[in-house]
């Protein structure tokens, strides 16, 4: 092991403990502040120096076991099989369903019943593309007359298609010359993977966005690397944009992912990826008409402002149960207009004062709501970055479980009633004991560390110092819209694990390119 | 050297963001310019072509503007003079407020001996000391020819304002030679208020030669040999400044500037002598003019009570939006004591601070900017409309009350937002250039100037006003730099090609007809209150008009009847673009009209070059001419969806026919997005596979390697194109939970549904039968009846001369299909679809050329009368 090795655990180890103990710190506030006097910056430093010293070690191996995976040439193989892969991935997730049939109405879903039933209106809250889809299938039951046919195609045709995904993912790693060991890694985590299997058939918009996700990823890649062998970038460029497309309009807040890389793109490749600017601006027009002209126009409404304030609520509302004696009447008065359950706040769960959130008054007057914000700010920024971390804190503290379900298998619509088979009773109860992290292996030390949600912003960073290190910044730019998906997250209303879900599935693909050797022409 | 180097790049830098930020806020903030930006855009983009065009010109008579500069310069100025003083006359007012307090200061001065009546207010308003003794003097010299002091003020504020445009001229023919002199002249011709400003001679205006004058004396001082002669030129600069500066304050920004560019370009020596001399001269002149008014004429102690301090101004730019508040004045005038008033004010400008707080301030910079450049008029009116004596048409344009105002408004802004333009350019090119421009920075320093201190300051239409020579000095060096980039000869390349002319025809004939709308509405219509452009735009919405706008505006369940949303029977990509349109425009009918004179130019190109690809050049003119003149033609400029399937199945069909089969699809699936008729151009696929193909032979050959490689996989290629019928479908299902139920509306409540052709037919010649010599008969009947032989003619006429089947198949179904309606009554309409008819046409045109001359003027009538028709509510639809 090099000398540069340990200094990059070190430098690993040392972030992580660092990070870990502030997040033990928030989760232990009382205050409402991070830090209540002298003692606590003491702790604070002999317990960042107890993890640091684990997390150090840990890392130091971690990265000792990458270097000697390493590879020195990048190359390419000439094909893959990717039937192959696809049957040999599709009995266990077939499994996964037969224990579920005939499917997993999920959190969501009684909203978007609703909206499918036409009991309520459309609307882009949750994101209408696959509000419509369920709609479809709905109707087609209703049409055809066999019940619960629309669930049960719905989950298939999902479950094909998140099959199908990560057959092309294991497709796509054969093309690439890796060892076998790193290869057959990845295979198991994909086919084995009885989160995954779960994950593929609960019906629920992050599925299918995840899905979308990995294939912009991986498009990413491909057309990165075409852009160093100085290959034709159209195709590539073309499939960046449309799945580019899809992620948006399956989830909302995907596009400021794909507006912040637009500008990144152009800010760093100006001209020399005009190609790729140019595809990504027309992913992001085409977004814009649909949400903006096409929408409106077939009776869908937007979704309401208070989805993007899940922070400055949660931060007002942190203020108004820590420091009362701070807020004024007439202040009092406009936190009551705009959040009447403030009462309710929960550091780590902002829909309990979402719920009854007054976003038509901030859509009236922002200024107002903007000077309120900033008012308490100015008298209590220690609150604010508290609440600010606290919603957050399951993200990237790996001791914080989110206040969730970890996967929410359970049937949420009253409307679309759904009682199971139970025709494979172990498998289920295997299933559930997984989707409530409650299974054996799950809670196995380190393993279990790998079913935490914090996990996901770790390994990214854990792959980009390594990529950094062999100096392939231009890697970093490829898989950079993991880290910027992560960050919309921590602006959300609660952490979960669906959200973060696709960025679990994606470990595999940063792994490979982090062991993947450099190629000719790389950097930015 | 370097530093100085990375100063001025970071001048330009700065200067660039400015620049930016200030147009920035015009078409982001400036509520005024709501549903106005797109036009703005436009006639600035016209106003910077005309320029560039001009330009080239004068460069190609280099020559004879070199050699007859100064008759072209001085002649410019006395006729310029002369009209301005005319106008400035027949423009006469009561002088009110501020400008009656220098007017009328200065002839109390002169008649009297002491403005000893107008004493109060110039110890509230100091700075206007400067204005008052500019006037007085005036009248001390010209007193003696004449009594009538408006006219006095009027000449002498346009004789300074002539000096100031000599000044520019010179400015440039220094800076850039003497072709960006005449442009500069020309700028100036553009910049209407200029024109009207001799009656309004207050301080805007007469501190505007001392601005151009500093910039001049600047680039004598750097040019002049020997230090000497530097001095001269800098003791000129600060008695040009400090005379400026008492009329208007804000000309010590160049005093400053010059300073700074002292620091930046000069030597050292040069740097300490020219300071010196200009800072002494300024400061003696300075104390000249103060001793001047308060050994005799004022007392200081009075003054220092009463005054308004500057904190009054900058508390004042703090509240609301920044411009003139009664309220402020009244609250320092409610303090006695200077001091106490000054600390009042500091208080007051910390507690707007403090409640503003970081975004509130960007808020007001937001404002102030639009305040302050966002008015091209320059706020004259706020002088003129003070008791006109005379009034006339001028009165109605320059006047805020005037009927035309908003026309000159709209004018004023174009020229001032272009100035801008022109300005950004110009500082980018230089950002841009290696080596930095001399005198240059200098305007970019009084440009950062004026902005900063618009910034703090009270905001106004008119306080930018003496700052536009520096904006003037700017747009020439921007018109100056276009000849680097080759505008003229990018556009004589663009030109050259067929597209763009065919395009650019198109376009003019639909504006044409526009035109001649206009009068078609002014002689059938009752306009009492006359024409306004939104009649106009009306007038283009008849029938399905209404239901597209109606859709793009509130969308499909925006319209209900009996809990039906009737507007389901309509396509939605057409409304689609109106919405998207109207998302940069801000009105649906404008956007309307733009889609669909857009998609008709656009259809145009494509029409052409098809009928190139199948007849030749000769034919392709006939056919568009045909096409334009029809008799229903007039339906491509209206609110509906001819023109966009115009567009959209002619370059289907130039992409189909030369087997580009992706653009083909996609074209094909926009169609059936736009009309029912669009499904029709999957027979046009099928016609094009087997005719290039071969498809029967390989069939009859059993050649099925080959027939599953040419016809089924391209033919597979082409099947998404159906898609656009499972878009509308899809919207169908969306908004009524039933994909088909557009069909059921047609049927039961539109009455609209398929029969055989002969049926169709029969209730048509019915219709004519019994009443062709009525207005429905005329309109609707008769052409429907004429045009079913037509098409039959036609057909017969395209197998005689062995069409390509791609066109003939296609134009078989159109014809099937619009003629087997329950309800057929936009028949004429729907044959601008026809285009393979119109096709047909162009090819007989070619051959035939005396039918042509004939049959096209008589087409041309026709489409007029049935225009005016549908203007008067007739069944034509």
């Amino acid at each position: 092991m090099g000398k540069f090795d340990w200094k990059l655990g070190l430098l690993m180890g040392s972030i992580f403990a660092f990070v870990q103990t502030l997040g033990n710190f928030v989760a232990q506030s009382q205050t409402g502040y991070l830090v209540n006097g002298s003692e606590d910056v003491w702790n604070f430093l002999t317990s960042f120096l107890q993890t640091g010293i684990w997390s150090v070690l840990l890392f130091i191996f971690l990265y000792w076991v990458l270097e000697k995976g390493n590879l020195k040439i990048e190359e390419k193989r000439s094909r893959g099989h990717f039937w192959k892969n696809w049957l040999m991935l599709l009995p266990l997730y077939i499994v996964c369903f037969l224990a579920y049939f005939p499917g997993s109405v999920s959190y969501d879903a009684s909203y978007i019943t609703w909206q499918a039933l036409r009991i309520i209106g459309f609307d882009n809250h949750h994101p209408f593309l696959h509000t419509l889809l369920w709609t479809i299938f709905l109707a087609m039951e209703e049409k055809i007359g066999i019940q619960y046919l629309g669930v049960v195609l719905f989950t298939v045709l999902q479950l094909l298609f998140m099959t199908g995904v990560y057959a092309y993912i294991l497709t796509w790693m054969e093309k690439r010359v890796i060892r076998t060991w790193q290869r057959t890694i990845c295979m198991i985590y994909y086919i084995f993977n009885p989160v995954l299997q779960i994950f593929s058939l609960i019906i629920v918009k992050d599925v299918l966005f995840a899905g979308c996700f990995l294939l912009f990823q991986l498009f990413l890649i491909d057309f990165w690397e075409a852009f160093r062998r100085e290959e034709n970038l159209k195709k590539p460029a073309v499939r960046i944009s449309i799945m580019a497309l899809l992620c948006c309009l399956f989830r909302n807040n995907m596009i400021y992912v794909i507006l912040v890389y637009f500008v990144v793109v152009l800010v760093l490749y100006k001209k020399r990826a005009i190609i790729l600017s140019k595809y990504i601006s027309i992913a992001i027009l085409v977004f814009y008409l649909l949400t903006e002209v096409v929408y409106p126009s077939v009776g869908v409404s937007k979704g309401s402002i208070k989805e993007m304030l899940s922070v400055p609520m949660s931060q007002i509302a942190a203020v108004y149960q820590f420091e009362p004696e701070k807020i004024t009447e007439q202040e009092e008065a406009l936190i009551r207009k705009y959040i009447p359950d403030v009462e309710g706040y929960d550091c780590y769960f902002a829909d309990r004062i979402k719920q009854n959130f007054n976003g038509d008054a901030v859509r009236e007057n922002p200024q107002e709501f903007l000077q309120l914000w900033m008012e308490l700010f100015e008298k209590s920024e220690g609150v604010y970055v508290r609440a600010f971390l606290a919603l957050n804190l399951p993200y990237w503290y790996t001791d914080m479980e989110s206040v969730k379900e970890y996967i929410e298998t359970d049937n949420y619509s009253g409307d679309y009633f759904i009682e199971r088979t139970n025709w494979l009773p172990g498998a289920f109860e295997f299933y559930e004991n997984v989707a409530d992290k409650e299974a054996a292996f799950m809670n196995l030390p380190i393993l279990k560390l790998l079913f935490s949600i914090s996990m996901p912003i770790w390994i990214w960073l854990f792959f980009v110092l390594s990529m950094l290190k062999k100096g392939q910044k231009q890697k970093v730019v490829e898989i950079l819209p993991g880290l910027l998906l992560w960050m919309t997250y921590l602006l959300g209303p609660v952490s979960n694990f669906r959200y973060i879900a696709p960025l679990i599935m994606a470990w595999p693909i940063w792994f490979i390119l982090a062991v993947s050797g450099k190629e000719k022409g790389e950097g930015i | 050297m370097q530093i100085e180097k990375k100063a001025e790049g970071f001048i330009t830098g700065i200067c660039l963001i400015v620049c930016v930020w200030i147009i920035g806020c015009q078409f982001l903030f400036h509520a005024d310019w709501e549903n106005k930006r797109i036009g703005y855009l436009i006639g600035s983009l016209v106003c910077l072509f005309l320029l560039c065009r001009g330009k080239q010109f004068l460069y190609r008579k280099e020559g004879q503007i070199k050699k007859y500069f100064w008759m072209i310069l001085f002649s410019f100025l006395l006729v310029y003079g002369t009209v301005q003083l005319y106008i400035g006359l027949r423009l006469r007012f009561e002088p009110a407020f501020d400008l009656e307090a220098i007017y009328g200061g200065a002839v109390e001065w002169y008649k009297t001996g002491t403005f000893s009546g107008h004493q109060e207010y110039f110890y509230r308003f100091k700075n206007n000391l400067g204005g008052l003794l500019l006037l007085y003097l005036s009248n001390l010299f010209l007193g003696a020819f004449t009594q009538d002091f408006f006219l006095i003020g009027t000449i002498i504020n346009c004789a300074g304002l002539c000096l100031t445009f000599l000044l520019l001229a010179l400015i440039c023919r220094e800076l850039w030679g003497e072709i960006s002199s005449v442009i500069c002249l020309g700028s100036i011709t553009l910049m209407l208020p200029f024109l009207f400003m001799g009656a309004t001679f207050y301080t805007d205006s007469l501190s505007m030669p001392y601005v151009a004058g500093s910039i001049f004396l600047f680039l004598k001082m750097k040019k002049a040999p020997g230090i000497k002669k530097k001095n001269a030129y800098a003791a000129g600069l600060g008695l040009c400044c400090t005379l400026g500066a008492w009329v208007k304050g804000t000309v010590w920004i160049l005093l400053i500037a010059v300073m700074i560019m002292l620091l930046l370009q000069g030597e050292k020596k040069e740097i300490l002598t020219c300071s010196v001399t200009m800072l002494a001269v300024a400061f003696l002149f300075n104390l000249f003019l103060n001793s001047f008014f308060y050994g005799k004429y004022l007392n200081d102690e009075i003054e220092q009570e009463k005054k308004l301090s500057v904190t009054h101004w900058i508390m004042m730019g703090l509240e609301g939006e920044g411009s003139y508040n009664p309220g402020d004045y009244e609250f320092s005038y409610g303090i006695e004591e200077a001091k106490e008033r000054k600390e009042a004010n500091i208080g007051e400008i910390q507690n707007r601070l403090k409640e503003r707080k970081i975004m509130g301030m960007i808020q007001l910079f937001a404002s102030k900017t639009v305040k302050d450049y966002g008015e091209g008029t320059l706020g004259l009116s706020d002088f003129l409309d003070d008791n006109p004596v005379n009034t006339s048409k001028l009165h109605d344009y320059v006047l805020y009350s005037g009927k035309h105002f908003e026309r000159y408004q709209n004018y004023c802004r174009i020229i001032l937002l272009t100035f801008l333009f022109l300005f950004l350019y110009a500082v980018n090119r230089e950002w841009k250039a290696g080596q930095k421009m001399g005198g240059w920075i200098l305007i970019e320093l009084a440009f950062l100037g004026i902005f900063a201190f618009l910034m703090i300051w009270e905001s106004g239409y008119r306080y930018v006003s003496n700052f536009l020579p520096v904006i003037i000095l700017g747009a020439v060096r921007g018109v100056e730099e276009m000849k680097e980039k080759q505008v003229d000869s990018y556009l004589q390349k663009l030109w050259k090609k067929r597209s763009v002319r065919v395009f650019s025809y198109a376009i003019l004939f639909r504006v044409l007809i526009y035109v001649l709308s206009v009068l078609v509405m002014a002689i059938f219509g009752d306009y009492q209150e006359g024409i306004t452009f939104s009649d106009f735009l009306t007038a283009w919405q008849r029938w399905d008009g209404s239901a597209y706008l109606r859709i793009a505006e509130n969308g499909y369940r925006g319209y209900e009847e009996g809990g039906m949303f009737l507007d389901i029977v309509f396509f939605p990509l057409y409304p689609w673009l109106i919405k998207a349109v109207e998302l940069m425009v801000g009105n649906y009918q404008l956007s309307g009209i733009i889609v669909s004179s857009l998609c008709y130019g656009i259809g145009s190109v494509y029409l052409d070059r098809l009928m190139r690809l199948e007849y030749g050049e000769e034919s392709a003119q006939n056919a568009a001419l045909a096409l334009s003149v029809y008799p229903f033609s007039f339906f491509f400029g209206s609110i509906m969806t001819e023109s966009l399937f115009f567009a959209i199945i002619t370059s289907f069909f130039y992409y189909l026919r030369k087997h580009e089969w992706k653009k083909a699809t996609v074209l094909g699936f926009f169609a059936c997005m736009t009309k029912v008729q669009g499904m029709l151009l999957t027979f046009a696929v099928v016609a094009e596979l087997f005719y290039s193909y071969q498809g029967l032979l390989l069939i009859k050959q059993k050649k099925w390697k080959e027939f599953r490689n040419e016809i089924i996989g391209n033919g597979l290629k082409c099947v998404p194109m159906v898609g656009g019928i499972g878009i509308y479908l899809l919207v169908n299902f969306i908004v009524e939970g039933d994909a088909f139920k557009f069909l059921y509306y047609q049927k039961n409540h539109w009455g609209n549904g398929l029969c055989p052709i002969w049926e169709t037919m029969s209730y048509i010649g019915r219709n004519v039968l019994e009443g062709w010599y009525t207005s429905t008969g005329m309109s609707l009947w008769l052409p429907e009846f004429v045009l079913f032989f037509l098409y039959l003619i036609g057909i017969g006429y395209a197998v005689k001369k062995k069409m390509h089947p791609t066109y003939l198949v296609y134009l078989i179904a159109f014809f099937v299909l619009t003629y087997s309606s329950t309800w057929l009554i936009s028949g004429a309409r729907y044959t601008l679809s026809a285009i393979p008819l119109f096709m047909l046409i162009g090819k007989y045109f070619t051959e035939h050329k005396r039918v042509k001359e004939i049959l096209l003027p008589f087409s041309f009538a026709l489409m007029i009368i049935y225009m005016v028709g549908y203007y008067q509510w007739k069944q034509i639809m």
